[in-house]
């Protein structure tokens, strides 16, 4: 609901306390707003830890793909690395048989380059869901097409929402 | 209103720096229309190139950047930045620099179309209106807005399948979720609502089934004809 959005704020020791946000994912706009004198986004995060010191690769294991719209990674120094998480769930397409929580989660360098990433994705998880309706492809098929097409369309950090390398 | 407007159209382009440098020296909201450019450097960079924009600086520091779509602008200052005004190579522009995170907007007019400064007077607190609350806040202050007879029951009530925004009972006593966005939202939205409604039916038992209601400013065609087929509704809301 809203646009939710998980920020996890790295500790001196590399490890990663995760926050809350229910509207911080509109336009991955914490990527602009979080800064050292205000790291909350005037509060557009919640204060409140949701859990603390867990590595990178347990927060991704927190990210539910359909609900998320934005994860923020925050270094000590304040940088924002974000990222999006991309649901390849088919099943509001195509019904219940579709795997429902299947997707990646990508790094993107801001913004600008999330609303095109979105927008592409959409476009082909659309292409693909007339293709599994039109039975020329399987629900298998359309999950291999989406997870090789964003492999090729992003060049950064990928990584499964169990945390491991995406690639 | 405005007890003080200073105003030109087509002006010369020194006209307008003078127009721009005093309005942002004297606190006024400060409006510049013509063909421009926009860069962005900061945590990441962006390019807009030459097309006709509005540009808003508010004395807080905000800048504004829109076209003539949406009402999101299409780049943005948060407050706290600081503008400089100047004129090069016949061009005006605008530089607005952020020191932490280190962030810099520069908008470059060729042609200023018109430009205006304006001293705001507005000795009302903040309202609910336009805050990131707003929308929720006005369907619980009036919830006839989504349908006569909706009564909200909760907020963040928790579902298996995650929390959701708006909970409560349609003129009838059926249980209503709804699944709130400040922006045109697509298929995916759907999937989520859906997500949300069959956990609620499986946590109330629900011996009539729960509805679903996407409240949005507007959806995608796709989105719809599954809203339809899923037999979930859209009321249309502009936060």
């Amino acid at each position: 609901m809203a646009h939710r959005a998980l920020v996890a704020y790295e500790r001196p020791d590399g490890r990663y306390d995760v926050h809350t946000s229910r509207l911080g994912g509109l336009d991955c706009r914490l990527a602009r707003t979080i800064s050292p004198t205000d790291p909350y986004a005037g509060g557009d995060v919640d204060p409140e830890p949701n859990v603390v010191a867990r590595p990178f690769e347990h927060v991704l294991t927190m990210v539910d793909l359909a609900r998320h719209e934005a994860i923020y990674r925050v270094g000590t120094d304040y940088r924002v690395r974000t990222y999006l998480p991309l649901w390849f769930g088919l099943d509001h397409y195509v019904g219940p048989d579709a795997p429902a929580d299947r997707g990646l989660i990508v790094a993107v360098d801001g913004p600008d380059e999330a609303a095109r990433l979105r927008t592409w994705f959409q476009t082909a998880k659309g292409v693909l869901a007339d293709g599994i309706s039109d039975g020329a492809l399987g629900v298998a098929d359309a999950d291999r097409i989406l997870t090789e097409a964003v492999r090729t369309r992003v060049d950064g950090e990928i990584h499964r929402p169990d945390g491991t390398d995406g690639y | 209103m405005p007890s003080n407007v200073r105003a030109r159209t087509d002006p010369a382009i020194e006209t307008a720096r003078s127009v721009v440098e005093t309005g942002l020296d004297s606190g006024a909201v400060v409006t510049i229309f013509g063909e421009c450019t926009v860069e962005y450097d900061g945590r990441a960079a962006s390019t807009l190139g030459p097309g006709d924009r509005h540009v808003m600086c508010k004395p807080d520091g905000t800048v504004l950047v829109h076209t003539d779509e949406g009402h999101q602008p299409v780049n943005w200052q948060p407050p706290g930045c600081t503008h400089e005004v100047s004129i090069t190579d016949d061009a005006l522009v605008l530089d607005s620099q952020r020191d932490n995170p280190d962030e810099r907007l520069v908008v470059t007019f060729d042609a200023v179309e018109h430009v205006a400064a304006f001293d705001v007077t507005d000795p009302e607190e903040l309202s609910l209106s336009g805050t990131e609350e707003d929308l929720r806040q006005r369907i619980l202050a009036e919830p006839s807005l989504i349908e006569p007879g909706f009564t909200p029951l909760a907020t963040e009530r928790e579902t298996p399948a995650g929390a959701v925004d708006v909970y409560g009972e349609d003129g009838d006593g059926r249980a209503v979720v709804l699944e709130l966005k400040r922006r045109r939202v697509g298929p995916d939205a759907v999937g989520q609502l859906a997500r949300y409604v069959e956990a609620l039916q499986r946590d109330l038992h629900a011996e009539t089934g729960v509805r679903g209601i996407l409240v949005a400013p507007s959806v995608t065609d796709r989105a719809r004809s599954l809203l339809a087929e899923r037999e979930l509704e859209f009321v249309a809301l502009e936060p």
